[in-house]
């Protein structure tokens, strides 16, 4: 993981002479017209539990972006996505019974306490090699995995827990402007296009070449200069607070949430369905969301049990680590680079140009 | 203030369980420079089979000797054929591998036997002897006693016998041990096979000691871990004594009513106080080699 985590797309387009800035502007365009089409689609074209599980599917694609970046740009492997998605559900709903306040800012609230929460927790491992963060953050999702059995989800209950076993059970409110299934749908889409946007500017910008750096030697980053713990931990607060964005998002979504969502092996399944779809794009990453919550609904409508999907999971993460590590859009990306050369190889023969 | 002498047993027996797999751990790790994940849940599927086997009429120390097998060839399994394959990446892509080795066997296990309530009681469990009052049954007794001797056993095995020496070289520098002659595929094996039969062991213990579940024997992979990182994946006589200790906190907060429900979160506590207190002068570990 030294050289190759330099994007591959990047080649064709220095050998077509084009102008980088002119293709990323429309890029962008593309992108975003595509999300348009999304947003109008799939409301219209999919039944309510579909709308529904698609919308799940966004709020972790949010979780899957922090584990993505995470491993593609640091080489660190955070076991605890989900329950941080937990953590962040956990903590929107104590602040919408609690406090009151706006729905938007009881998302950022919570998404800054979950960013805070997950520093604090792995801070001691973030300081040593990178498969203590491995280790922690699995012991960190069996961890909350505890807690949340322990402690519930707050539903309108008295005292910090803000859990009541009955009694009647407040639901978290939607804003205003996104109530309806579709809405919200459209809304979860908006946010997760700006958390996936939010990633990319960190990338473009100076976090995003200390990490590079990081990625390539600690040892010559430190000795250039760079804060590596301060960069690490900065990138695991992103991380984080992404996922701290997904369960508020999430908590909006369902009203209540329970432990059952948030299982250790949540965490791990994510991961590695991540590793599956392609640390290294974003389309993995999303596509890795697709696997952890859309394939289990569509085999379930199936009648097959989601155990197999786990089963799936762990295989293909591990023939992907082997053999693809840059998973299933990488392997796209290859074969069409390499079908993009063979035509450009046979053009240049025409024209009598030697290799 | 609660009696706390029963807990106090119990604590001791679930300690050993996490220190016998702890030490599992740390065998393998320090011989492979692999951190199983899998391993709970290589040794649910020991306990499983072995409840199958029970369940089909098969004679009891049949099945227990089927469910050391089949954990060890799980692990062997995975030892030869993938690991290998992933031998020159880093350690975390080693341990990541394994999650999805986690996934793999506790999808198949709860796909297999769908989690209902089993269990499987060892005969040394309807018997035992009293002390202070309080009734332990030799279940418990042998879980710390196979602690202790694991523990010492391993040590001197390391210390003292041509492939222990050869463990202890691979855990150096794999690469010098290799050119040095040493088949580190065959030590490896080796060392998964520990490995394995340890977690086949721990397996049943488990079923009779705690409960026969798998996503249960799964994760009892956690305070294992954290028992073996208060070894610093190193040392055998630290795991065991972090693994006694967190299986103590965490059974002795059970009578007490307000940590109660969160005593599970224990071991990672307690791996986190030992990073924090061991790196109270590190400022940063830089590494430029895979290890």
């Amino acid at each position: 993981m030294t050289a190759t985590t330099q994007s591959d797309s990047v080649v064709p387009i220095i050998a077509h002479g084009r102008a980088p800035a002119r293709v990323a502007v429309a890029q962008v365009g593309l992108f975003l017209l595509l999300v348009l089409a999304v947003a109008w689609w799939v409301p219209n074209q999919f039944g309510a539990k579909w709308v529904s599980t698609w919308t799940t599917t966004l709020v972790f694609a949010m979780a899957a972006a922090g584990i993505g970046f995470l491993y593609s740009r640091l080489g660190l492997a955070s076991l605890a996505q989900v329950a941080l998605v937990g953590v962040g559900g956990w903590v929107a709903l104590r602040l919408e019974f609690g406090t009151g306040l706006p729905f938007f800012v009881i998302v950022l609230l919570s998404a800054t306490i979950t960013a805070g929460i997950g520093a604090l927790l792995s801070l001691p491992a973030l300081r040593l090699r990178g498969l203590y963060l491995t280790v922690m953050t699995l012991m960190m999702a069996a961890g909350f995995d505890e807690i949340f059995n322990a402690t519930g989800f707050p539903n309108g209950g008295s005292g910090f827990l803000g859990y009541q076993a009955s009694g009647e059970l407040q639901r978290m409110n939607r804003p205003s402007i996104a109530e309806s299934d579709a809405a919200y749908f459209r809304l979860v889409l908006v946010v997760a296009v700006v958390m996936f946007a939010f990633v990319w500017l960190h990338e473009r910008t100076k976090p995003g070449r200390a990490w590079h750096l990081i990625a390539q030697s600690e040892g010559a980053a430190y000795s250039s200069g760079i804060d590596v713990v301060m960069y690490k931990t900065w990138a695991f607060v992103l991380a984080a607070f992404l996922s701290g964005v997904a369960g508020a998002m999430f908590a909006g979504q369902l009203g209540q949430l329970g432990p059952s969502s948030f299982e250790t092996i949540d965490s791990l399944i994510l991961f590695a369905l991540v590793l599956v779809g392609g640390a290294y794009h974003w389309t993995g990453w999303l596509i890795g969301a697709v696997l952890f919550k859309a394939f289990p609904a569509f085999l379930d409508d199936r009648g097959l049990s989601g155990d197999i999907a786990t089963m799936i999971a762990g295989a293909a993460a591990i023939v992907n680590l082997i053999a693809a590590p840059r998973g299933i859009v990488g392997e796209v990306m290859k074969a069409s680079a390499g079908l993009r050369g063979r035509r450009r190889r046979g053009a240049r023969d025409d024209t009598g140009v030697e290799e | 203030m609660p009696d706390i002498k029963p807990f106090i047993v119990t604590g001791l027996a679930l300690g050993s369980i996490y220190a016998l797999s702890g030490i599992g751990l740390v065998v393998l790790y320090r011989a492979t420079a692999v951190l199983n994940f899998a391993y709970g849940a290589i040794g649910a599927i020991g306990a499983l089979v072995a409840w199958d086997l029970i369940d089909g009429g098969v004679p009891e120390p049949v099945a227990w000797i089927g469910c050391v097998a089949v954990s060890t060839a799980l692990s062997i399994g995975y030892g030869v054929i993938v690991a290998p394959l992933l031998a020159d990446r880093d350690l975390v892509t080693k341990a990541v591998a394994t999650a999805g080795y986690t996934l793999l066997l506790l999808g198949f296990s709860l796909w297999w036997l769908p989690d209902i309530s089993r269990s499987l009681s060892l005969p040394t469990s309807d018997h035992g002897f009293r002390v202070f009052g309080v009734f332990v049954a030799y279940t418990r007794v042998i879980a710390l006693g196979l602690a202790l001797v694991v523990t010492v056993g391993v040590t001197g095995y390391l210390m003292r016998t041509r492939t222990g020496l050869y463990m202890r070289a691979m855990a150096d520098d794999p690469e010098q041990a290799g050119m040095l002659g040493i088949r580190t595929d065959r030590v490896g094996a080796i060392a998964w096979a520990m490995s394995g039969v340890l977690s086949g062991v721990t397996g049943l213990l488990i079923a009779d000691l705690i409960r026969l579940e798998a996503g249960a024997i799964t994760f009892l992979v956690v305070p294992a871990i954290a028992a073996a990182i208060i070894g610093r994946l190193n040392s055998l006589p630290a795991t065991l004594v972090g693994g006694l200790a967190i299986g103590l906190a965490e059974s002795v907060a059970a009578p007490f009513d307000s940590i109660s429900d969160y005593r599970g979160v224990a071991p990672f506590l307690a791996a986190l106080l030992f990073l924090v207190w061991q790196g109270r002068h590190t400022q940063i570990q830089i590494f430029t080699s895979t290890r």
